[in-house]
């Protein structure tokens, strides 16, 4: 019924469409039309880049906004039409947080990206004070001829960590003058960036922020609905194939909408998360049936959300499971630090009280405890030298005591019924007993702990005792 | 196949070449195979590969003969597997190689191509099945772009093997590189470049990289040329090898015209190491949006870890690339692992029924357990040598298992010592999940085995050393408080404590407890002062006992306690000098360790790192009394 070239053409146009949405990838070609905020954040910073180039007013923006926003596509299209409607009137230096690491480093790159820019020889041996006052005379002479210089620095935080902030001052500074036609662009996604810059910095800064807000979830929808449409203006071939295509997704979004795309919008609507959902379902999709279903949606969430501990906790075979609950117990013992010694001595007490047939030597067992320091379970809790003995190396454990229960619960070869269940049971009980002792005192003890403990409390005050909280 | 084969192995042997020469220092984790840098896409595999083969072979070196000769034990293994799978596997590759171009006609096939490398990495790699179909969705075809893909999972999981293989078997352009042996930036950095520019260091290029590249963005500059170089070798490649095969010509030239957009693939390693590098975390986040910073559309990053995304705060500097998660075998799986590349199925089959569901309750990681299990299956083996029936019906089998449980317990709690001196073929036996290369991934065992079954210690050191040793576990086991009554000849220390103990019974027990505690710790620290006392104490005290021995302490005077010891100079001077030396061989084999000084005091503190049953093994044989100095056990 459905034949498979098309399918293949298919998921290869949306493949491109979603890596180049989301990973600056795959071209240009299948670009997206972006969201109603992001619209106008492109209409503003446009019209900042404007007033640069045709009144040769000096601008600073920031563009702030969550990992995933789309900070850098909107600077790069914004780029593109102004190179289109300017031509030879603007040029564009890019710098990035994460390449250019130092103040020295990023004016190199400065004068070498403007140096290909006017086609003038880069020398590499150049000095900083060189580099710097090359980078004056540049924007001065830029401004004669009518040329602005835009500076793009992403992660853009990063510049601001740096001491003495010396590269931003002396762009900012450069923009104080009336003689020089440019403008810096700022991207973070820590919205406090701006707060990050020196008093001298900040004062030459202008202040102009643009904010990215993630999407609404019905916009989050929409996006994952125009997303996944193919064309209809007949440039994937087969438009028979095409309407199936969308009248089916049309129908899979909206039946899967309830539980799986909630549950990502509500843990992050950012629209690459949404893009990212796209893609996996699109991979998951079986190719010799070649439409969605629910299905591809669902393992498409179970897999952009790993559950990290849950998913190592449920290989562990049974040993290390003993380990870690020796661990527990130790802890609701209220030892803060033990080291494979102490968790031996624990694990051999439990052997002895409770007379099961996996009981180890010691050599086993601390093969076991490596494996789950290698798993990453278990760290150090010290930072001294590597020559002490693992056995006496104090040790902390990562894992949550629901963690470990549901751990236990979904592991395939923990053992039923016996000990360790006992033991996170007599845990439990010492949760209850806390939890009687600092009803009073504003559940100061879940306050201390993780959220996680701090839920447990709750919950078990909501159903033991409803009356101390409320 | 006989085309297909010949390359494959010509690239086999170049790449163990490359390796002996290229070789950076790595860790013992990984053997040869990890450290090399294959030369891709293998271009230089047809040509390079038969002149690495008939002119270094002659010429070779007794180490170069013999990893040639591993790397030629190990591909017959790998071709009888080959043919064992038969046919789906000779479908699998020719179909592949047709099907690169992926242009439009070509569609069905490539599409049937992906099915059998499916069924093809499954029947390699059991178990996996639903890792490897995720794994091949990712990668699409040659010109789809592809995400980031974080590959993680526990080790001996096949992740490496996988990926590598898989993208082996795709014949994809692509550079590997192993953070735990490359390991500093730059080294990764460059062997990223030499591999895409088809670079290979040797003597005639002084061993030079191909790009000199000290920091990242020296990389981001480079990376583009050399991409665009790896797909522009892999078209004319492909093009030789249609020639050769005297394919259709017509898709040749559509191949290379595809090739252009084709995507290129970088493979890190191993990435949890780079975080313990300065700037780790950095070069991290700079790494995972590699294709942002460099603005090339078809590059595919994939990044292979043993820890989940959580270890990483990766989402600070960067978006999260999108994993794939890679889970422990189960039971039948590993059965089902074990049982590759064995020669005897039927018999291996009935010895892992009987002992792999014990075994697996205390470790489940591939390459231990098959190593632990060998000596049991020798065992297990013993009555067919003897002659009785290959395969044991159900009586012979409860029979065999009733024989080999007493062996059971022991070979379990000394399994997972790793012996290194296990000669080389068995090797191959090892890793079956590990797929092509027959490698093993052992992590080191720590410097002080504790063999249990042998009473002797396995070692020879000198008289003084042993003593010296002995002096350092009574210093870090006991408190420096009871020094005096444990070595003090007079009697007035040991009374005072007598009757000290006596007055509450209730205190002295807590005070027991604490000092458990203490003891559950670790070895305490102690100055050098206090060692060399105990030193001349306990071997005055064995001298008296024991017939004198002693080029060390000749000219002491028999019988001299403590004090005389410290107070008597030159005796001390000489004696120093023989034994500071002994002291310092000690710790630089990491016996016993010297913790950081303070610069201004200058007295390092010293702490023993022998454990207990070593140390009675070292006790016993210079029959020394250790348990009478010891407080606590």
């Amino acid at each position: 019924m459905v034949c498979e070239e098309d399918v293949e053409e298919a998921l290869s146009f949306l493949r491109r469409r979603l890596c180049a949405a989301s990973w600056g990838q795959g071209g240009n070609d299948v670009a997206l039309p972006l969201l109603p905020d992001v619209e106008k954040i492109c209409r503003d910073l446009e019209a900042c880049l404007i007033g640069t180039i045709e009144n040769g007013s000096n601008n600073s923006v920031l563009l702030l906004g969550p990992r995933g926003c789309g900070k850098t596509m909107v600077t790069d299209r914004v780029l593109a039409q102004l190179q289109l409607t300017f031509p030879e009137r603007v040029s564009v230096v890019r710098l990035h947080g994460l390449l250019h690491a130092d103040d020295r480093c990023a004016l190199k790159a400065i004068s070498e990206q403007l140096c290909m820019e006017h086609h003038l020889v880069f020398s590499k041996t150049a000095a900083f004070d060189d580099n710097l006052h090359f980078l004056i005379t540049m924007l001065k002479e830029s401004a004669l001829s009518h040329k602005s210089v835009i500076f793009i620095l992403e992660e853009f935080d990063l510049f601001a960590q740096r001491p003495k902030q010396r590269l931003l001052y002396n762009l900012l500074d450069a923009m104080q003058s009336t003689l020089t036609q440019a403008a810096v662009v700022g991207l973070s996604c820590r919205l406090d960036a701006d707060e990050l810059l020196e008093k001298r910095v900040r004062s030459r800064f202008s202040n102009r922020k643009l904010l990215f807000l993630p999407p609404s979830a019905e916009v989050a929808c929409r996006l994952l609905h125009d997303v996944l449409m193919l064309p209809t203006d007949g440039s994937l071939g087969d438009s028979t194939f095409v309407t199936l295509w969308n009248e089916n997704t049309t129908k899979v979004l909206e039946a899967s909408i309830q539980d799986i795309i909630c549950h990502t919008i509500s843990l992050d609507p950012s629209p690459h998360r949404i893009l990212d959902l796209a893609l996996r379902a699109i991979c998951n999709l079986d190719q010799g049936k070649g439409l969605l279903t629910v299905a591809d949606f669902k393992a498409a969430n179970a897999s952009l959300y790993p559950q990290f501990k849950r998913e190592a906790l449920q290989g562990l075979s049974v040993l290390e499971l003993y380990l870690l609950v020796c661990m527990k117990r130790l802890e609701s013992k209220e030892q803060e630090t033990y080291n494979f010694t102490i968790v031996f001595e624990e694990y051999q007490h439990l052997q002895e009280t409770h007379k099961t047939s996996d009981h180890y030597s010691r050599e086993i067992a601390l093969r076991a405890f490596e494996h789950l320091l290698e798993r990453e379970l278990v760290v150090y809790a010290d930072f001294r030298g590597r020559s002490d003995a693992i056995e006496f190396r104090p040790v902390q454990l990562l894992v949550d005591n629901l963690e470990l229960q549901e751990g236990l619960n979904i592991n395939p070869v923990c053992p039923v019924c016996p000990p360790l269940c006992h033991c996170i049971c007599s845990f439990c009980n010492f949760m209850h007993k806390n939890v009687m002792a600092c009803d009073k005192s504003t559940l100061t003890f879940g306050l201390r702990h993780t959220t996680f403990y701090s839920i447990t409390v709750l919950v078990f005050v909501a159903s033991g005792y409803p009356s101390a909280v409320v | 196949m006989e085309n297909d084969e010949l390359p494959e192995q010509g690239v086999h042997c170049l790449d163990i070449y490359g390796a002996l020469h290229r070789a950076p220092p790595f860790s013992p984790k990984k053997s040869l195979a990890a450290v090399v840098e294959q030369v891709t896409p293998s271009k230089s595999g047809a040509s390079a590969a038969g002149g690495a083969r008939d002119g270094v072979q002659p010429k070779a070196s007794p180490f170069l003969n013999r990893s040639l000769r591993r790397a030629l034990l190990a591909s017959p293994a790998r071709a009888e597997r080959n043919s064992a799978e038969g046919v789906s596997l000779n479908g699998a590759e020719s179909e592949d190689l047709n099907g690169v171009g992926g242009g439009g006609s070509q569609l069905k096939r490539s599409r049937s191509s992906r099915a059998s490398t499916l069924d093809y990495m499954t029947q390699i790699f059991p178990g996996r099945r639903n890792e490897i179909n995720q794994l091949l969705n990712l990668l699409g075809r040659p010109c789809d772009p592809v995400p980031p893909v974080f590959v993680y999972g526990p080790a001996a999981t096949g992740k490496t093997s996988i990926v590598r293989e898989a993208i082996r078997v795709l014949r994809r352009p692509h550079a590997y590189v192993s953070c735990r042996s490359s390991h500093t930036p730059r080294l990764m950095f460059e062997s990223i470049l030499n591999q895409l520019l088809g670079h290979v260091r040797s003597a005639s290029n002084n061993y030079s990289s191909a790009r000199k590249c000290e920091r990242l963005i020296d990389f981001t500059k480079h990376l583009p040329g050399a991409c665009a170089q790896a797909l522009s070798r892999k078209s004319s490649q492909d093009k030789k090898l249609r020639s050769v095969r005297k394919g259709t010509p017509k898709k040749a030239e559509k191949t290379s015209s595809a090739n252009v957009n084709d995507t290129v693939y970088l493979i890190f390693d191993n990435v949890e190491q780079s975080r313990g590098w300065s700037g780790g975390a950095l070069l991290l986040g700079a790494l995972f949006k590699l294709s942002e910073l460099t603005r090339l559309p078809n590059l595919g990053l994939i990044f292979i870890s043993s820890v989940g995304l959580d270890g990483y705060q990766a989402s600070t500097l960067s978006r999260e690339p999108l994993s794939i998660y890679f889970r422990d075998y189960n039971d039948s799986e590993l059965y089902r692992i074990l049982l590759l590349q064995r020669p005897n199925v039927d018999l291996y089959a009935s010895f892992l029924s009987a002992v792999l569901k014990t075994f697996s309750r205390a470790c489940r990681r591939v390459t231990e357990l098959s190593r632990s299990l060998e000596p049991l299956y020798q065992k297990y083996c013993e009555p067919v040598l003897r002659g009785a029936a290959t395969t044991p019906d159900d009586q012979g089998k409860r029979q065999r298992y009733s024989m080999l449980q007493p062996h059971i317990r022991p070979a379990l709690s000394q399994t997972l010592i790793i012996n290194v001196s296990t000669p080389g073929p068995k090797r191959n036996t090892v890793d079956q999940s590990g797929g092509n290369r027959g490698r093993i991934k052992t992590t080191p065992r720590r410097i002080l085995p504790s063999e249990s079954e042998s009473q002797h210690l396995t070692f020879e050191m000198p008289q003084c050393s042993k003593y010296l040793l002995l002096a350092a576990y009574i210093a870090s086991r006991n408190a420096a408080t009871l020094d005096a009554s444990l070595f003090d000849a007079g009697d007035g220390a040991r009374g005072s404590s007598r009757k000290r103990r006596k007055s509450s019974s209730s205190a002295m027990e807590r005070k027991e407890a604490e000092a458990h505690e203490q003891q559950m710790k670790g070895p305490g620290s102690f100055p050098l002062e206090r060692l060399l006392a105990i030193f001349r104490c306990i071997v005055v005290e064995s001298d008296d006992s024991a017939h004198g021995f002693g080029q060390f302490h000749s000219s002491s005077h028999p019988g001299s306690n403590l004090e005389e010891a410290e107070g008597d100079g030159e005796v001390t001077e000489e004696l120093s000098a023989d034994v500071l030396m002994q002291l310092s061989t000690l710790v630089s084999v990491n016996l016993l360790s010297k913790s950081s000084t303070n610069p201004l005091e200058g007295n390092a503190r010293y702490r023993c790192n022998v454990d207990g049953n070593l140390m009675q093994k070292v006790a016993r044989s210079v029959q020394f009394p250790l348990s009478k100095y010891l407080l606590h056990g």
